[in-house]
């Protein structure tokens, strides 16, 4: 198989990987390597050492790789590595040892309708250039993750392993809480 | 151009890290192991929140607590003071713990923490409850117990609670009957004799049902060595060989 082939999934592609083929690995790290140190400059907005932590997040992937199951997405469980990676760098800085996440308690409708979707996308993409920095790291995630990274609230929801409509709730704060600092900026 | 090339030397880092052996991956095996033991963690927490909440329910009835919800909102408070709220609390934890280990699985994180709580607890309660109500689970191993691990025969050794001394509640022996009064045997005093005032309202059934050398379970105020009942109900003979076993025990 001609692995410089863009059409073959990611998820052959760790086929190939967990039967031995170590070369492959490589186009996977071609294939995200971008798209994950673009997630943690923007999730960390603090942190420099970006490069080497999305190194740990695919030596991670590879020592894991036997644990993947190849009917799901890949993208959604590399992601997953990177989050709880970028996670432990943000707890080394802020010392939280115990956190309880309200946001996960209760269900809340979910409204990814694809029409808004198209309009928000640019708007926002110009208000988290103008304001992300200004957030918190829980609300910063979910906005850099739907909104630079194009993923739906489903695998957000799969990546951070939280229901879908909790997804919902942080997004909708993320945005208030965005424009309400960008607004005060502007004072 | 310096971006290009930092996404050149991760790659060629990374690949010669695993040709050269540095990085390897873990074994299949590994991780089923892993799953199995994290299934079973799961499925013995679950087990031991049901005992534990089976063993409430059988104490509660083996110890007479559960008629004190019949005596109204006084005996619902009576029930209160005497429940072992302990026992309660570990089974909490337990299911607190439980809904951690399911998260780690699909169907559980899906789910939010509030409802996957309710639901682990309406389990519990559901499975707790009906094997102690609906199965002679705890009564066997009550009657086996003194043949059981020694962990689970001194824990059900402690199923049959005594009434808290002092609050007006009691088991004791009826020795004499009279108008809206009885003279009772208290079998939380080493057999001391006592007055009990019953209740004005009474039904006229149960005062009758009432013969001297019953035991009763009688809930009340205490005042001056006098219980001021608010609610009385006889003792089914079936459970007073029990009854006798335990206060032998309590109070040899």
């Amino acid at each position: 198989m001609n692995k410089d082939d863009t059409d073959i999934t990611d998820e052959s592609i760790v086929m190939l990987v967990q039967k031995g083929d170590k070369e492959a690995f490589g186009l996977l790290v071609d294939r995200y390597q971008n798209k994950l140190a673009r997630y943690g400059r923007k999730f960390l907005s603090r942190v420099e050492d970006i490069e080497d932590m999305v190194q740990n997040v695919f030596i991670s992937a590879y020592e894991n790789i036997q644990n993947f199951d190849v009917t799901l997405k890949f993208s959604s469980w590399i992601y997953r590595i990177a989050h709880n990676t970028f996670v432990n760098a943000l707890r080394k800085n802020t010392k939280s040892f115990l956190t309880i996440d309200f946001d996960t308690l209760l269900s809340h409708p979910v409204y990814d309708d694809p029409d808004i979707k198209e309009r928000e996308q640019k708007e926002m993409r110009v208000l988290i250039d103008q304001g992300l920095e200004d957030i918190s790291s829980k609300y910063r995630e979910v906005l850099v993750l739907h909104y630079l990274e194009e993923i739906s609230y489903k695998d957000i929801a799969e990546i951070l392993q939280v229901p879908i409509g909790t997804i919902g709730i942080r997004i909708k704060r993320a945005k208030e809480a965005l424009r309400e600092k960008i607004d005060q900026k502007k004072i | 151009m310096e971006k290009e090339e930092t996404q050149i030397n991760i790659k060629d880092k990374i690949l010669n890290e695993i040709q050269s052996g540095d990085i390897s991956m873990r074994p299949r095996f590994q991780f089923t192991l892993r799953l199995i033991a994290l299934s079973a963690l799961t499925f013995f927490i679950l087990l031991i929140s049901v005992f534990i909440l089976t063993f409430i329910s059988f104490s509660a009835r083996i110890s007479h607590h559960d008629e004190l919800l019949g005596f109204g909102f006084r005996g619902f408070l009576a029930f209160l003071l005497v429940f072992p709220w302990f026992f309660l609390i570990v089974d909490i934890i337990l299911i607190f713990l439980l809904e951690r280990c399911l998260r780690n699985f699909k169907f559980g994180y899906r789910f939010p923490v509030f409802y996957l709580f309710l639901v682990l607890l309406s389990a519990v309660l559901i499975f707790g409850l009906g094997l102690d109500r609906g199965t002679s689970f705890n009564d066997s191993i009550l009657e086996r117990r003194e043949h059981l691990p020694r962990p689970i025969g001194n824990f059900y050794n402690q199923a049959n609670r005594p009434m808290i001394k002092g609050e007006g509640l009691c088991f004791c022996k009826i020795l004499a009957i009279g108008n809206k009064k009885l003279i009772v045997e208290d079998s939380r005093k080493g057999g001391t004799v006592i007055d009990v005032l019953l209740p004005n309202d009474l039904p006229l059934e149960i005062f009758e049902s009432l013969t001297i050398g019953d035991t009763v379970l009688i809930a009340g105020q205490e005042r001056d060595g006098v219980i001021e009942a608010f609610g009385i109900r006889n003792i089914p003979n079936m459970h007073l060989e029990r009854l006798e076993i335990r206060e032998q025990s309590i109070y040899r």
